[in-house]
């Protein structure tokens, strides 16, 4: 294999390293819970093995058409529930602050505003002078850019997995996007709502620019 | 009196066999039924023909145009009434390729057309723009409806309208015409196609030349095989069908998912075109969660139920018999499709307005439209079936809380299903409503798009508690018969399956995390999300628990059970992931979502479920499966399956249900997946041939192999054919003394406790 192809993939802009720092939290809390769960399986399991077939079963064992046998005490199952209880909600008070920064609308006045329409199979890019590029966003870096992002047709989703961006192209809705490049580049841009034959090749890119060659490029008419 | 209800009944079968087969004819209706769209083009003006005094224009169009460039064109009607009037006229264009889009308020966006607005009633130009497709080789059509009135808002003599169609082409199109997409065909090639007409026919015929004879005239060992199969209502033989049904799905739905990891080993796979791609992406996912895996579970619910609670069948036997053959016709008919032009290619999830007569204007979705419906109604009757067989026929010394956890599962399986297939049927008759008779439910315009999502999503996310539930009585079945332990906290694992069915039905909105619908919708979702996994955390722990002061035997059936708790594990914790609006910002749509899905799916539900094949077919068949091919058996579809989806985890920017990729990062992973994919699809194949072997020469079972916790493994093995040769009260016998004495003055109950 190509040394040179990522395993991972990159990460960008303000809301990657947010999102990252986020995953990183819910990864090990999972691998540590996953653990657990499997150490106490294979100690259950290699302690409580039958010697062989003629083995003894324990008094209570299972016996076909008797009624079954309440076993265990009360306060294990329901301080499981807590204990996972307290995980879930410890991790979920970090959730609501980054989906607060994906979905609260930035209010800057130098945000550049740019409204964008999936088509099959493609993306349009309306910027606030009226001009229309098609496929390929470009951006300043470092300036807020809000996308107002709707479809002509069926259900698209517009996804900029470098910088952990995702909302729905739907038609008739409108959904709001934002961010914000921390440095020049260009990243892919993708579909990830199958819409139809050629869903796969729905595809585009974001150009972050310097501010000096975004100058140019709407210098020269995009 | 029995004969009566048999005519009936094959006459009802005729019936929905000849409505289904005739549903597709209606699409060769112009615009339905209803007159969506009437000759010409708009259905408030103009009767009459066409009149050539009135000139469509579109300026504007390239004779060749650039790829992916954009143009702005103008729309402009001259002749006809004399203008002067309010309402001078209006227009339908629409493009046979690229996309058209409004510039201003005048016009708008209608299935796929640009028409104008209220607005943009009153004039005779309109400005709009139409983005050149990215392929350099197509000849794009555009068709201009105009009509020309006097805007007495009337329609009247001086009203007129006119059409004419433009093109351009690529700078690389031949000189042959593009065959257009969205066109109506005519009425004849819309017929439901020739051969399963044939088919079909020779079925019914069959059917009713069987049916319809007295019994005794049928003779011959083919004859008699043939009348048992199809009119038994014996539980049991009904069990058995849904058990040879549900791992036919298997072998297909697993050939379509070869297919699929075949094609994206490499990079621009082409294996298949990205269009049958789609379709099996769709059938792969319709059929093994709703054809295989739930009729795998109810096959065992349908033998095993009855057995467990010492009934003498399901409280309604024939309807148990309906129920199976309207499901194996449903499944059926959802994949004829691939017979008759394409099977559907919208995905499992049939997101509207993908599916509607613009988009999706092939039979493919009208069949599995017809398909999912016939297995919502079957499954809306299996429910009642069991809801009342559970609650109404019970060993009279059994309480509700002494059922087998089996047979608990199912009856919580059932109480989602009365909840959730509503939903579904009702979003089915809706969408062929849309397709067919003109109807504007799913109509973008009035955020259709998003009704469907809810509608569905009300549907499809409890649905994967359908799967889950009975694979988890299954695996609570076989801990507690390897382990010798009764089960660990039984009466709360039976409460946490309540809790959990309740959240299942209120959490839909997950789905929906990027659909930017109200936020506080949506942030109450990410909670009931993260709250559901309580229960079934709760529920694994206690599992494992049971193997405390346990001799565990580890026989296939229990490998199976312990691997499948080991992967749920896995499936739940990456589940949480997904519950973070945030983090699903990111995973939504992505191989990182498949990853998961499939762990809980195939890692926990398919896994439980097979061993319980291990567990109970030597019950239904009397011989005992090969320990040694089970085992082998197990360890290749482990090792495998993690192979396959554990490195699908790391792609979370690769889509789903894509043909071809061109990004080099996600090419190692997917090799390794299809190398574990294939493996674990031939590993399947030893589940076959164990069956079969043991069907020919396995081992005598004897009453109690496994010497297992419920009144099943009273009976002898097979169990009396007959209901009538398995008397209750033999059966009722121990549960009636083991309960009555059981609750104190069993020693062993005391022990166990606390």
């Amino acid at each position: 294999m190509d040394p040179l192809i990522p395993l991972r993939l990159p990460v960008t802009g303000l809301h990657g390293p947010v999102y990252e720092q986020l995953f990183a939290l819910y990864l090990g809390i999972g691998i540590v819970a996953a653990l657990l769960v499997f150490s106490l399986m294979a100690y259950l399991i290699h302690r409580y093995r039958a010697a062989g077939p003629s083995d003894v079963d324990p008094p209570d064992a299972p016996r076909a058409g008797a009624a079954p046998i309440e076993r265990g005490d009360c306060r294990v199952p329901l301080v499981l529930a807590l204990l996972v209880t307290l995980v879930l909600f410890s991790v979920s008070l970090g959730t609501f602050d980054t989906i607060a920064l994906y979905h609260d609308e930035p209010n800057d006045p130098d945000a550049l505003r740019i409204d964008v329409v999936a088509y099959r199979y493609g993306f349009s890019y309306t910027y606030p002078d009226g001009s229309v590029v098609v496929d390929n966003l470009t951006v300043p870096v470092d300036r807020t850019v809000v996308l107002k992002i709707t479809s002509t047709d069926v259900f698209h989703n517009f996804a900029v997995p470098e910088l952990r961006l995702k909302a729905d192209a739907i038609p008739g809705h409108t959904t709001m996007l934002w961010f914000k490049g921390d440095s020049p580049g260009t990243h892919r841009i993708q579909c990830m709502e199958l819409c139809g034959t050629d869903h796969g090749a729905m595809v585009g890119s974001l150009r972050i620019l310097s501010a000096p060659e975004y100058d140019q490029w709407v210098a020269r008419g995009g | 009196m029995q004969r009566s209800a048999r005519v009936l009944g094959v006459s009802l079968l005729c019936t929905v066999v000849l409505l289904v087969s005739l549903a597709p004819l209606m699409s060769g209706f112009s615009g339905g039924i209803g007159g969506q769209r009437v000759a010409n083009g708009c259905t408030c003006h103009g009767e009459g023909g066409a009149d050539p005094s009135v000139s469509p224009l579109l300026l504007g169009v390239p004779q060749t145009y650039e790829a992916g460039m954009s143009y702005n064109l103008t729309v402009q009607i001259q002749g006809g009434p004399v203008p002067g009037g309010e309402h001078q006229g209006g227009f339908n264009l629409d493009a046979s390729d690229g996309a058209l889009l409004t510039r201003d308020d005048t016009t708008q966006r209608q299935e796929g057309q640009l028409t104008h607005t209220t607005a943009g009633n009153g004039q005779r130009t309109w400005q709009v723009a139409w983005m050149a497709p990215k392929e350099e080789d197509h000849i794009v059509t555009f068709r201009l409806l105009v009509n020309s009135v006097d805007g007495d808002f009337a329609p009247s003599s001086t009203d007129s309208w006119n059409r004419a169609t433009f093109t351009s082409r690529g700078p690389g199109a031949g000189g042959i015409p593009q065959p257009q997409g969205g066109t109506h065909t005519p009425l004849l090639q819309r017929w439901f196609p020739l051969p399963l007409v044939v088919v079909l026919s020779l079925v019914l015929a069959v059917l009713i030349v069987l049916l319809l004879l007295p019994p005794a005239a049928v003779r011959g060992p083919l004859g008699r095989f043939l009348l048992h199969w199809l009119t038994t209502t014996n539980h049991k033989d009904i069990g058995v069908l849904y058990f040879v049904t549900s791992l036919l799905m298997y072998l297909v739905g697993g050939a379509l998912a070869m297919v699929m990891r075949g094609q994206l080993a490499g990079p621009s796979g082409d294996l298949v075109s990205p269009q049958l791609y789609n379709q099996l992406v769709t059938m792969h996912g319709a059929i093994m969660a709703l054809f295989f895996l739930s009729p795998l579970g109810f096959a065992f619910a349908n033998y095993l139920v009855p057995l467990q609670i010492g009934a003498r069948d399901l409280a309604f036997p024939r309807i148990n018999a309906l129920s199976y053959w309207l499901y194996l016709l449903g499944a059926l008919v959802a994949a004829s499709g691939f017979f008759v032009g394409g099977a559907a290619d919208v995905g499992w999830t049939f997101y509207a307005p993908l599916t509607n007569a613009t988009y999706s204007p092939g039979l493919g979705v009208d069949l599995a439209g017809i398909g999912l419906f016939l297995l919502f109604l079957s499954v809306t009757i299996s429910t009642i079936n069991f809801l009342v067989t559970i609650l109404r026929l019970r060993a009279p010394t059994m309480g509700l809380w002494q059922v087998p956890m089996f047979t608990w599962s199912v009856l919580m399986t059932v109480l989602i299903m009365l909840i959730i297939f509503p939903a579904l049927g009702g979003a089915l008759l809706l969408l062929v409503s849309d397709r067919h008779f003109g109807t504007h439910f799913f109509d973008s315009a009035l955020n259709g798009a998003l009704l469907w999502d809810h509608l569905f999503w009300f549907f499809g996310h409890p649905e994967v508690y359908v799967l889950l539930l009975p694979s988890l009585g299954t695996t609570a079945e076989i801990l507690q018969a390897f382990s010798r332990r009764p089960l660990y906290g039984r009466r709360y694992i039976m409460g946490a399956m309540v809790v959990g069915v309740v959240l299942s039905v209120i959490v839909w909105g997950h789905h929906m995390f990027t659909t930017g619908i109200d936020q506080r919708f949506l942030e109450v979702q990410v909670v009931l999300t993260e709250s559901i996994s309580i229960p079934f955390a709760v529920i694994v722990l206690c599992y494992i628990l049971t193997l405390h002061g346990g001799k565990l035997r580890l026989r296939t059936p229990a490998l199976w059970a312990l691997g499948s708790l080991a992967l749920f594990t896995i499936g739940g914790i990456t589940g949480v992931f997904l519950a973070s609006q945030a983090l699903d910002t990111h995973l939504r749509g992505s191989y990182y979502v498949v990853a998961h899905f499939h762990y809980t799916l195939v890692g926990s539900t398919t896994f439980a479920l097979i061993g319980g094949i291990y567990y109970w077919f030597p019950k239904m068949s009397g011989r005992m499966l090969s320990e040694r091919l089970g085992r082998w058996h197990f360890g290749i579809s482990f090792l495998s399956f993690n192979l396959n989806f554990l490195p699908l985890f790391e792609l979370t920017d690769m889509p789903r249900r894509i043909a071809t990729y061109d990004v080099a990062r996600w090419v190692p992973y997917n090799q390794v997946a299809t190398v574990g994919a294939i493996i674990f699809g031939v590993a399947q194949l030893l589940l076959i041939v164990n069956l079969l072997q043991s069907m020919r020469r396995g081992a005598p079972a004897g009453k109690d192999p496994w010497r297992g916790p419920s009144l099943e493994w009273t009976l002898s093995s097979p169990p009396p054919h007959d209901p009538s040769e398995q008397p209750p009260v033999v059966v009722a016998a121990p549960a009636t003394q083991a309960v009555t004495t059981g609750s104190s003055s069993d020693p062993a109950v005391g022990t166990a406790k606390g």
